[in-house]
């Protein structure tokens, strides 16, 4: 072998082993902020900017006798808190005194874990170790997991070097352009469990109360079935599907939910009444966007934080079957 | 609150000891939130943030509308500032309950309605991004729309899809 066809695979050897080294980082980087994220108790403020909006919100995070116990505050706008006791939430508004108890919510106000293990993400996305940052006045590891095609978005998250907290974080489309993002401006980690940082601030009293009692996917009749989605981008699998009330359709709505392990997309199926105007076209809210057509009288509605392209093929595929 | 303290606050130069009470100072306090926010605007401004610039309007919104709708007949109106039809679930849950449709998901109790004369109108707000984006025209513009936006966001939530939980959505919205 010539001296220059050896060093060239040497190179190339050496360029894919330290790619493939820096992807295996970036994957054990997640999976421990997705660890820490859950099970260290911490209290910080984050900015969560969405399109042209801008919120400030405080989180505490702890684990108390043996249940997670969350609250999240609003900082900006109206007054609201969001206070989660293991399974239940309640929701504070005090602009429009109410309250919503909920239970069997079920997730972490903040979410960041991931429905796929991180290997099989890996067929639709490369992981990244993109350099360090100083985030609330800490060092952090800035991970990239893009799309390899541009028919979903990108994500860029800034892990904590020393506690493996998830800092900020950014979805971005094409061009590298920021959609939404969230960042801690300060975060704190809390020397075991601080019952008082729980207590709402907002009273409750004289608020209209509202109990909700758990979420049920509905019955698996109705418009959802006998229609079918011809297309769907690579690796996205139908994860659920279920018709059922809405409060602001007037017909049950047929929902067939797919995911990739890291986005979503939901196409809704909805019959049209007579007097309903349809809707068809675009809108966006972030990193959201929803393409709506009308098909032999039923109202199809994708929704996903998918690119409008990609969306608005989701919807031209859907063809009734019955 | 004193200024001194919210602007070490923002600096990050308050102590572990001090930062809990005056997290607390301002969260009750009104007119320190409005500075929180504010000074966290120039602190990204300054520092040349390039998504915070690209996402503050240089010029009236684009595409941003805000509408008001007539309430749906039959329906009973919500709360009236959760009449804001992307916020929540528990509008949603008043509205199937009002249309008088099966809530086969939700068993709502409302202990005390105080929004049973609460105003008809409807305020929806859409913000769009997308440079190449068409909105749907304010006239179409549905609350349909809102609710399959607010199930999305629950059903992402429900199957532990990452991103950010509809509770900090539900939090921060606001009708610009």
């Amino acid at each position: 072998m010539p001296r220059r066809v050896r060093y060239c695979a040497c190179l190339l050897l050496a360029v894919t082993t330290a790619c493939w080294a820096a992807d295996e980082r970036a994957q054990t980087l997640l999976r421990e902020m997705y660890d820490a994220t859950r099970e260290l108790d911490y209290d910080g403020i984050f900015v969560y900017q969405r399109g042209a909006q801008l919120d400030t919100m405080r989180l505490v995070h702890m684990r108390h006798e043996g249940a997670v116990h969350e609250r999240l505050i609003s900082l900006s706008g109206p007054a609201r808190e969001v206070i989660r006791d293991g399974s239940r939430v309640t929701c504070l508004f005090a602009d429009n005194a109410a309250a919503l108890h909920e239970k069997g919510a079920p997730l972490d106000l903040l979410n960041i874990g991931f429905t796929a293990p991180i290997e099989t993400l890996l067929a639709n996305y490369r992981f990244s170790i993109d350099g360090q940052d100083r985030v609330a006045n800490r060092t952090a590891h800035i991970v990239g997991v893009m799309p390899h095609r541009d028919d979903r978005y990108g994500y860029r998250l800034w892990v904590d070097e020393a506690t493996k907290l998830l800092l900020k974080s950014m979805i971005l489309g094409r061009g590298d352009r920021v959609l939404e993002q969230m960042e801690f401006t300060q975060i704190a980690l809390l020397d075991g469990a601080r019952p008082e940082l729980l207590e709402p601030e907002i009273a409750g009293a004289g608020f209209t109360w509202l109990l909700e009692s758990n979420h049920d996917s509905g019955d698996d009749s109705g418009p959802g079935v006998g229609w079918e989605v011809g297309w769907v981008p690579h690796g996205f699998e139908l994860k659920e599907t279920h018709t059922q009330p809405m409060a602001t359709s007037r017909m049950p709505v047929g929902q067939l939910v797919y995911s990739d392990g890291l986005a979503m997309v939901t196409v809704f199926i909805e019959q049209l009444m007579v007097d309903e105007a349809p809707l068809q076209g675009y809108s966006a809210r972030g990193a959201v966007n929803a393409f709506s057509r009308v098909a032999d009288e039923f109202q199809i509605t994708v929704v996903g934080e998918l690119p409008l392209p990609t969306v608005r093929q989701i919807a031209a595929s859907v063809v009734r079957t019955d | 609150m004193k200024h001194e303290d919210l602007s070490a606050l923002v600096d990050g130069e308050i102590g572990d000891e001090a930062r809990p009470s005056l997290l607390d100072a301002l969260s009750a306090d009104v007119d320190a939130r409005g500075a929180w926010r504010r000074y966290h605007v120039i602190g990204d401004v300054l520092r040349s943030a390039p998504a915070m610039i690209e996402a503050l309007p240089a010029a009236p919104l684009r595409s941003a509308e805000v509408v008001t709708l007539p309430a749906r007949r039959g329906v009973r109106p919500p709360l009236a500032g959760l009449a804001v039809a992307a916020s929540v679930a528990l509008v949603a849950v008043l509205l199937v309950n009002g249309a008088g449709m099966p809530a086969r998901h939700a068993e709502l109790a409302a202990i005390e309605d105080v929004g049973k004369d609460a105003v008809s109108p409807q305020v929806v707000a859409t913000v769009g991004d997308e440079r190449d984006l068409q909105l749907v025209p304010t006239g179409s513009f549905d609350q349909r729309l809102d609710g399959y936006l607010v199930n999305f966001n629950e059903q992402r939530s429900r199957l532990g899809v990452p991103g950010v939980h509809p509770y900090v959505r539900i939090v921060g919205f606001d009708a610009r």
